[in-house]
């Protein structure tokens, strides 16, 4: 019975089978063991064949739309296009860097990294080393040169780019407008309230001063301003605006630090003492716990009155107007819809004494490791220049992923390459603006965030987004330093001497790494 | 059964084999010196090798630079703000956990009817994710909605709309994050004193009521010295994880507001890590080997010196 079960069979001609001994069993056995085992080395040509797996890590969009899109449209569809399989995951944005610096190391290990192509929201310069420059530089190139979508916008050069080692650390595929939200109902009461030789213009700030100023009357109505003095990303925005507002900066446009050198000493002194008095005025002890969620609930919850954000404030209290309007709430009464109505964008970032300047609310910089898997970086390289091509909703709609990039992200995404979208069709969805028609809201509201081409500028202006202020970015620096000032725990002096000899230390060490130049 | 010889041969030297001191003992221990080697002391020597290097995230393999780093950081006001919060947050915490583990390992020392359930309840805090049940008191400390806000505006102790902004200021963000270690804590500690509870021989305790003694000197006469040696042991483990842990101060507060409490292994998180400086962050983290190694060698001498035999 037992010989019977090991008995195999094999066929010798069609219809004529014969059994097979044992031996030849054993042989035939082999033979396959053996192909298995050899079999990566036997059909390299069939693996080769293989479709690319491309492994993409972004964060959770704040305009969920946009992921729906970029997850269930464009990545599925270019890839079945491209015979690439896209696998893409999303984090929080805070989880980006210490992602980014794991993955780094692996790469420098000479193994898998995890994923082949990052987004992270700010430039991420210290990885450098471990990135392929010249894939990024060929995805630059071949967007202005050939595809004749520049030009490669001057905020997204500095953010991407390494003048000491002439090199692309990242690609930036957008930025985000970082405007002062207010709301017009209450700002149109306190500037009413603001009496003496100081006025403020009803139609919302157009300086810091006038923050100040409204923000006092605002917190007496029981709506303070709320500007994070935290560790946090959105803190670390507002407070680099508002010093390039002042005309002083961490460093030049050479690498060296300024911010404790005269004439730039004075100029943060005023800056740290602006921000005390804007604090004690018109802030509350919240915005020392501020996170990046911060802005969104306390004005939604209608707690505040003026927050520093990009778009998404007015769109989240747009998408709340739109569902009570489906809901068949009276747009004249619905607390959503006037809200949303109430919630407006300044046209530009708020002046200072030296001019008006912003920053960017997010960077995206894209990175692809050099990983050394030429199949997978051509993919990732190709990946991005259609990612960056879809802005424009005709050239999407003609590749099969539609809406595309802008209208997707609802121009929450702002194009680094300034034509991937034109300006006329930037302007044409702004000017009717269907997420805020579909509110009950001006179709026009946020036409004017066209203008901050002009007004925001790099993390590092005016010098360019190196290591070291990435690492003086991530560390909070900037943050803590005002923060100590405004609790009255430092005066401006200490608080800024022991920020500049952080920073110091922070710049010599990179400055020896050779990746960030300056002497100072 | 010319086959079965041998075997049995085989299996009877191996017997006498295991039955060496010297062969079984260490055969037992290798699996822990193994995994010790392996997870414990190879990125020891690791960190101490970056430690003493210039490496950052982007190049891990850097120059040496000698004792640099530490130089560096020993200079930072954020380093010593934070050295001096990690013994803050610590020895806070461990003192509550202790006080607290005994009042509640008393109480569960006798028997009362749902006695599983609360034991169940006092446990979970122990067996859920740390990030995940840190996430829960980032709402508990809320700077708008937090729930103890809402009940002292209900008990009338704050005034309508106001708020404490617990993770807003410093004094009330550290209550915050040892709050959370202590609740963290509270279950281990609770469980390892019960375990000792009920080693303390009935008969010694009987006879002491019989002598007259009361609650309070059987608590502090009998009890707490016959229970110092597991006392030890809590507080050993709970310094440990309390010391090294990043968890809470990452997700509460991130080290904010303006760096207050921030502690040593998230200071060495955020400059290594986020800020891309591995040689500084691992040199912070290596600070914190000979504290812990002098509390563990300190805690473990005394447990020993009072251990009754």
């Amino acid at each position: 019975m037992k010989e019977k079960e090991e008995v195999r069979w094999v066929q010798v001609s069609e219809g004529k089978w014969r059994r097979l001994t044992r031996r030849e069993f054993l042989k035939v056995v082999g033979v396959g063991a053996a192909a298995a085992g050899f079999g990566p080395f036997m059909f390299t040509e069939k693996t080769a064949a293989q479709p690319v797996r491309l492994r993409v890590l972004l964060w959770r969009h704040f305009v969920p739309p946009y992921d729906e899109w970029f997850d269930k449209v464009f990545a599925p569809r270019w890839g079945a296009k491209n015979g690439v399989q896209v696998v893409v995951e999303h984090v929080g944005l805070a989880d980006l860097p210490a992602i980014a610096a794991a993955e780094a190391s692996r790469v420098a290990r000479g193994a898998d990294p995890g994923h082949d192509l990052i987004q992270l929201l700010s430039p991420p310069a210290a990885l450098e080393p471990q990135v392929d420059t010249d894939a990024h530089r060929e995805v630059i190139e071949e967007l202005v040169n050939n595809k004749k979508v520049g030009p490669y916008i001057p905020l997204a050069r500095a953010s991407t780019y390494n003048p000491v080692t002439k090199k692309y650390f990242g690609v930036s595929d957008n930025f985000v407008p970082d405007p002062i939200h207010y709301r017009a109902d209450l700002w149109r009461r306190a500037a009413f309230r603001v009496t003496g030789p100081e006025r403020v213009p009803s139609k919302g700030p157009v300086t810091w001063e006038h923050v100040r100023l409204a923000g006092r009357e605002l917190k007496k109505l029981g709506n303070p301003v709320g500007l994070g003095l935290s560790q946090e990303i959105d803190t670390n925005m507002f407070l680099r605006a508002l010093m390039y507002s002042w005309g002083t900066s961490e460093q030049d446009e050479g690498s060296n630090v300024i911010i404790d050198v005269p004439p730039y000493r004075q100029r943060t002194i005023d800056a740290l003492k602006f921000v005390k008095a804007l604090y004690e005025e018109a802030m509350f002890p919240g915005v020392f716990a501020w996170t990046a969620a911060s802005n969104n609930e306390e004005f939604l919850a209608g707690r505040i009155s003026i927050a520093m954000n990009a778009i998404s404030i007015t769109r989240t209290a747009q998408a709340l107007a739109a569902e009570a309007l489906k809901r068949g709430e009276d747009p004249d009464r619905s607390p959503a819809v006037q809200l949303a109505r109430n919630t407006e964008i300044t046209e530009r970032a708020p002046a200072g004494p030296s001019g008006a300047r912003g920053l960017e609310h997010v960077m995206g910089v894209y990175i692809i490791w050099k990983s050394g898997n030429r199949r997978v970086i051509d993919a990732a390289k190709q990946f991005l220049v259609d990612l960056i091509l879809s802005y424009d909703p005709d050239v999407a709609t003609r590749a099969g992923w539609g809406p595309g990039k802008f209208h997707a992200s609802q121009a929450y995404d702002y194009p680094t390459f300034q034509n991937a979208i034109s300006k006329a069709k930037r302007l044409a969805y702004l000017t009717n603006d269907p997420v805020s028609k579909a509110a009950g809201d001006r179709p026009d509201k946020l036409a004017t965030i066209e203008t901050a081409y002009e007004w925001a500028y790099n993390v590092g202006w005016p010098g360019p987004s190196n290591a070291a202020i990435d690492e003086v970015f991530n560390t909070f620096i900037i943050p803590v330093m005002f923060a100590r000032v405004a609790q009255g725990i430092d005066t401006p002096e200490r608080a800024l001497d022991s920020a500049a000899a952080e920073m110091r230390r922070i710049y010599q060490k990179w400055r020896a790494q050779g990746l960030v130049g300056g002497r100072r | 059964m010319a086959l079965a010889e041998p075997i049995s041969a085989v299996l009877s030297k191996g017997r006498h084999l295991f039955e060496r001191e010297r062969v079984l003992g260490p055969l037992l221990i290798a699996p822990a010196f193994l995994y010790i080697v392996l997870l414990v002391g190879f990125p020891f020597i690791f960190a101490i090798y970056l430690s003493m290097t210039d490496a950052t995230t982007g190049n891990p393999y850097a120059s040496f630079i000698g004792l640099q780093n530490f130089i560096e950081v020993v200079q930072s006001p954020v380093f010593r703000r934070a050295l001096k919060n990690t013994f803050v947050f610590t020895i806070s915490s461990q003192v509550l956990v202790i006080v607290l583990a005994k009042i509640l390992a008393l109480a569960l020392s006798k028997n009362f009817r749902g006695k599983g359930i609360v034991l169940f309840l006092i446990l979970l805090p122990w067996v859920a994710p740390i990030s995940l049940a840190t996430i829960g008191w980032l709402w508990i400390f809320h700077a708008r909605f937090s729930i103890i806000d809402w009940i002292l505006r209900a008990a009338g102790l704050l005034p309508p709309n106001a708020n404490m902004f617990w993770l807003g200021r410093p004094d009330l963000a550290m209550i915050a994050v040892i709050t959370v270690h202590v609740w963290r804590m509270l279950p281990f500690s609770t469980v390892i004193l019960l375990a000792g509870l009920t080693s303390i021989p009935r008969d010694i305790l009987d006879q002491a009521e019989v002598d007259g003694a009361g609650f309070w000197r059987r608590l502090f006469q009998i009890t707490i010295p016959l229970l110092l040696p597991v006392i030890s042991v809590a507080i050993l483990f709970g310094t440990i994880f309390t010391f090294t842990d990043m968890a809470v101060v990452y997700v509460l507060t991130r080290g904010g507001p303006f760096d207050t409490t921030q502690v040593l292994s998230s200071l060495a998180f955020f400059k290594g890590i986020v800020g891309g400086n591995l040689g500084v962050g691992a040199a912070i983290s290596l600070f914190l080997f000979p504290v812990l190694l002098f509390v563990a060698v300190l805690i473990l001498r005394l447990a020993r010196r009072v251990e009754v035999v």
